[in-house]
């Protein structure tokens, strides 16, 4: 079994979180808590730790992600704004607002700062030189446009406040990691093809099977194909079933195979790395979650992957503990978020835990 | 989503742990005779063990206003302490080095307000038969004959262990009241013991202050 990539956590100044401490991580974590607590957030605080070495293109990618009015981000005043809501307290952006800082507890050598500044140009002996606003400096409009100051693995980056640069932090030894988001409403289409490419005639198709067969036990294969009534390039997953001649759309064996296809692709193709699944239990009955709770398990064992859900679910608690209590080896948390007197408590509840809290009737949400 | 399985009242709820039946049934009793107003409920944990062994989990439970935890003594009133005290105090609590004579009340903040009564007094070594030994009418005539029988019987016949000394007294006097073999909680409801005796005071006065019983009911 390989090392978790975040054994604990600390998030300070970003968007929900003033600061939150998750005191113990595990190789599969089960997200709860009221509404507003930050659920959401915390998937994309690991998001943004995930993919430092691919900043400030990811960053872009969060604060874009939310906007459903998908709003062109073209001058600085509208930049600043849309990034208001990236902070903790939504304070209007000025200099010296306190950086977002994601790392595990107490390493600051891992830490992943974000910060935005306002550099000072002056000219000195003719030519022209910045450096960062002071702190008592005030900032004018005369100076330069405010930049991204981020500091990753021990290294200082300065970058445009700009989503169309796309420029990422380049270092020659630095290796993206894998690291997949399932939204609530499921991946898109494309990104399922591009993900089912990614591991077709692999031995993990047994496991993609597998996690179908948890709906419907008869799927012997799965395929993407295109089809005259598909536009040219595009394709569609088709499965064959057992004792049925003709294979057919997966599409028509409803919600729940879509979201097990999404979860199970997502899984298999982030190796090493991380999955961040909102809202587990969209479209999936009760009945086969404690099921698919025990093959995310095996595979992200096997894969090195540590996945990370959020749910406001009974059901969905009750099937991951039931998922725990059969399988007294995993590891695995159920983590309450809540908010109390304006500060984010994390609360914990291991294998043990779950398991007083299931006999004893003791809520965990 | 489901809403139904994903709404639920957000009204924080208090608790009190005993550790077995006896234990709820004379609490039930007590609070009827002085008329307590249901702002907790009693959960039986079944055993002493049960009550340490879950006690983590019971304080991190998310509707959790109040916790009110009541156990015996048993033969070591400190070591029990110490026990109880070394897990509240791995669950964030500051706790008095020994048991307060009146029941313990520790409020801490940003945590639920937690109680503690070892039975039968926060004092002596003993459980619930002690407690309730102590409500037994001091003019009744039964009471010293039953004690004296048991100490009578030569320790080749006694069945018993030491510890349960009390328990078998109280018991024999019981099967010579007018229905033979009540347990406790009715026997106190049928009022062989005297539930106004001020052990019994002492305990509900525990109880008012830890689950804030006046301003409790006094809200509309």
């Amino acid at each position: 079994m390989g090392n978790l990539i975040l054994n604990t956590l600390e998030i300070r100044n970003f968007r929900a979180f003033e600061l939150l401490r998750i005191e113990q991580l595990g190789r599969v974590n089960l997200i709860t808590g009221k509404n507003n607590v930050g659920k959401t957030c915390l998937l994309e605080a690991l998001q943004l730790y995930a993919r430092k070495s691919s900043l400030p293109a990811s960053i872009w990618k969060i604060v874009t992600a939310r906007d459903k009015a998908k709003r062109r981000l073209v001058n600085t005043g509208d930049i600043l704004a849309a990034l208001r809501y990236l902070f903790h307290g939504r304070q209007e952006m000025r200099a010296h607002v306190k950086p977002i800082q994601i790392s595990p507890i107490d390493s600051p050598e891992e830490m992943l700062s974000i910060a935005i500044d306002w550099p000072i140009a002056k000219t000195k002996n003719g030519s022209l030189h910045t450096h960062p606003l002071l702190p008592g400096e005030e900032y004018t409009t005369e100076h330069h446009l405010p930049r991204f100051i981020i500091q990753t693995e021990g290294s200082l980056f300065s970058y445009p406040l700009n989503p169309s640069f796309s420029q990422q932090i380049f270092r020659p030894s630095a290796k993206e990691m894998n690291c997949i988001f399932i939204p609530a409403n499921g991946l898109r289409e494309e990104q399922i093809i591009e993900l089912w490419d990614g591991i077709a005639l692999t031995n993990l198709e047994q496991e993609i099977l597998a996690a179908l067969r948890l709906i419907a036990p008869g799927v012997e294969g799965l395929n993407f194909v295109g089809s005259p009534t598909l536009d040219p390039g595009e394709r569609e997953a088709i499965v064959k079933i057992a004792n049925v001649n003709e294979p057919f759309p997966l599409s028509n064996l409803g919600d729940g195979m879509q979201r097990i296809l999404g979860i199970s692709l997502a899984l298999a193709n982030a190796k090493d790395g991380m999955l961040l699944i909102d809202e587990f239990e969209n479209g999936l009955h009760y009945s086969v979650q404690a099921d698919l709770w025990h093959l995310i398990f095996h595979i992200a064992n096997r894969l090195n992957v540590q996945v990370f859900a959020t749910t406001h679910n009974w059901n969905c608690i009750e099937a991951f503990q039931k998922a725990m209590q059969e399988a007294p080896q995993s590891n695995g948390f159920l983590i309450r978020l809540e908010n109390k007197k304006g500060n984010s408590v994390s609360t914990l509840f291991d294998n043990r835990k779950l398991g007083i809290a299931a006999r004893e009737r003791i809520e965990v949400r | 989503m489901n809403e139904e399985a994903t709404t639920r009242s957000s009204v924080l709820q208090n608790y009190l742990l005993v550790e077995g039946k006896d234990d709820e049934h004379v609490f039930y009793s007590l609070l009827e005779y002085y008329q307590v107003p249901r702002c907790f409920k009693i959960k039986n944990k079944g055993s002493v063990e049960n009550v340490l062994d879950t006690l983590d989990v019971e304080l991190i439970d998310s509707d959790l206003g109040r916790l009110g935890i009541v156990v015996d003594a048993d033969f070591d009133i400190a070591a029990r302490w110490q026990s109880i005290r070394g897990k509240l105090i791995r669950s964030g609590y500051k706790v008095p080095e020994a048991p307060e004579t009146n029941g313990t009340i520790i409020q801490q903040e940003g945590q639920p307000v937690v109680g503690i009564w070892l039975m039968p007094d926060n004092t002596l070594p003993g459980m619930l038969e002690h407690f309730v030994s102590f409500l037994i009418p001091s003019e009744d005539s039964l009471w010293p004959f039953a004690q004296d029988t048991l100490h009578k019987v030569i320790e080749k016949d006694r069945r018993f262990q030491e510890s349960y000394l009390m328990k078998a007294m109280l018991h024999t006097w019981l099967a010579w009241q007018e229905r033979p073999g009540t347990p406790l909680g009715l026997a106190l409801t049928n009022r062989y013991f005297d539930a106004h005796a001020p052990y019994a005071q002492k305990l509900i006065n525990w109880l008012h202050r830890l689950f804030d019983i006046e301003s409790a009911t006094e809200r509309p």
